[in-house]
């Protein structure tokens, strides 16, 4: 499994040309918690800090995603939705790759997964 | 967290009021394939003015207000939106970001249906695309009103006018006049029409006073049609 989820991150890599191109000012919000995802977020730049209003949030929840990382992708895999919202903390960047994109993967992962 | 079924189109008590009406069912079986239904609070964003159009946003239930930012920060509605209307279509037919950043009114229920599957539909199917100008047509007409009544009408003949277009759209008949059914805050009444929150309440207080329509809080009851017409400048 863990080698398949090292797979799908390079194979995520070769879809950053094909994702668009999304800006947030400070304070806008990416996704909110309870939505089912539309797609994952990669951080171009700027930090999107994530929260919950669950009072039963778990620590690793709230925090912030940094320049570079991946977000969305456990909840696409799982098909559940976002554990918590995510804003603009500064100015930021982030690429898009909708869940369409990502339809072979889910594919992939749901066989292995059953 | 739950897991949350997605409607399915064929069954959507909005589908007959959209311009979908006329898909066929593998076109609606693509669009369920390629879609995702969330619920949006009042006051969340669906998606921000100039971010790239990922997808078109279908609304099942509830309102939602586009607005644009002007130069000095201030937001002007450019329309309102509700069950059966889509948004976003037009940035993905033009391959142009998001024009207006769309709000939810209130709580919304609203499906996503992805960029590709849409446009392919949309290739596909002449009457939907037919449809699509229709409604482009319409879109562009409002618009040019809006402009000209921007600037050339004053505040109270654009706030008059705003009332009757908000009663052929959300008017309901009572024993009183036309109620209604959109409770608007004078801010937003003002940012669909460009004057001040302050201007909207004096000259929502001077509708009140002359009898043309009767105020609850965010209720509006129009009682004096003809009146409110004739000060739009729009003769019955």
């Amino acid at each position: 499994m863990e080698e398949l989820y090292r797979e799908i991150l390079v194979w995520l890599g070769s879809l950053v040309c094909k994702g668009q191109a999304l800006s947030f000012r400070k304070g806008q919000v990416l996704f909110y918690e309870g939505h089912i995802p539309y797609g994952i977020y990669l951080v171009r730049s700027g930090i999107i800090a994530i929260s919950s209003k669950q009072e039963e949030c778990p620590p690793e929840v709230a925090g912030k995603i940094p320049q570079g990382e991946i977000y969305g992708l456990d909840a696409i895999l799982q098909k559940h939705p976002f554990c918590c919202t995510g804003t603009a903390q500064t100015d930021c960047e982030a690429i898009f790759i909708s869940r369409n994109l990502l339809e072979p993967m889910l594919k992939q992962w749901r066989c292995l997964d059953t | 967290m739950s897991k949350r079924q997605t409607p399915i189109c064929e069954t959507c008590e909005s589908r007959d009021t959209n311009l979908f009406c006329s898909l066929h069912a593998p076109e609606l079986e693509s669009f369920n394939r390629h879609k995702t239904q969330n619920r949006y609070r009042k006051g969340q964003i669906i998606f921000y003015d100039g971010n790239q159009a990922f997808g078109v946003f279908c609304i099942q239930r509830g309102r939602v207000k586009l607005y644009k930012l002007g130069p000095q920060g201030h937001p002007q509605i450019v329309r309102l939106a509700g069950p059966g209307n889509l948004l976003g279509y037009r940035s993905l037919l033009s391959n142009e970001p998001y024009h207006a950043t769309a709000e939810a009114l209130e709580d919304c229920d609203i499906c996503c249906i992805d960029r590709e599957a849409f446009l392919s539909v949309a290739r596909g199917n002449q009457d939907m695309a037919f449809k699509l100008l229709r409604k482009l047509s319409q879109e562009l007409r409002q618009a040019e009103d809006l402009a000209t009544s921007i600037a050339q009408k004053s505040a109270r003949e654009r706030m008059a006018e705003l009332l009757i277009h908000l009663k052929e759209a959300y008017g309901r008949q009572e024993s009183l006049g036309f109620s209604i059914d959109l409770h608007l805050s004078r801010e937003e009444m003002g940012e669909m029409i460009g004057i001040t929150q302050e201007t909207a309440i004096r000259l929502l207080s001077d509708f009140k006073k002359s009898k043309f329509i009767h105020v609850n809080e965010r209720q509006i009851t129009i009682l004096n049609l003809p009146a409110l017409l004739h000060a739009a400048a729009l003769e019955v």
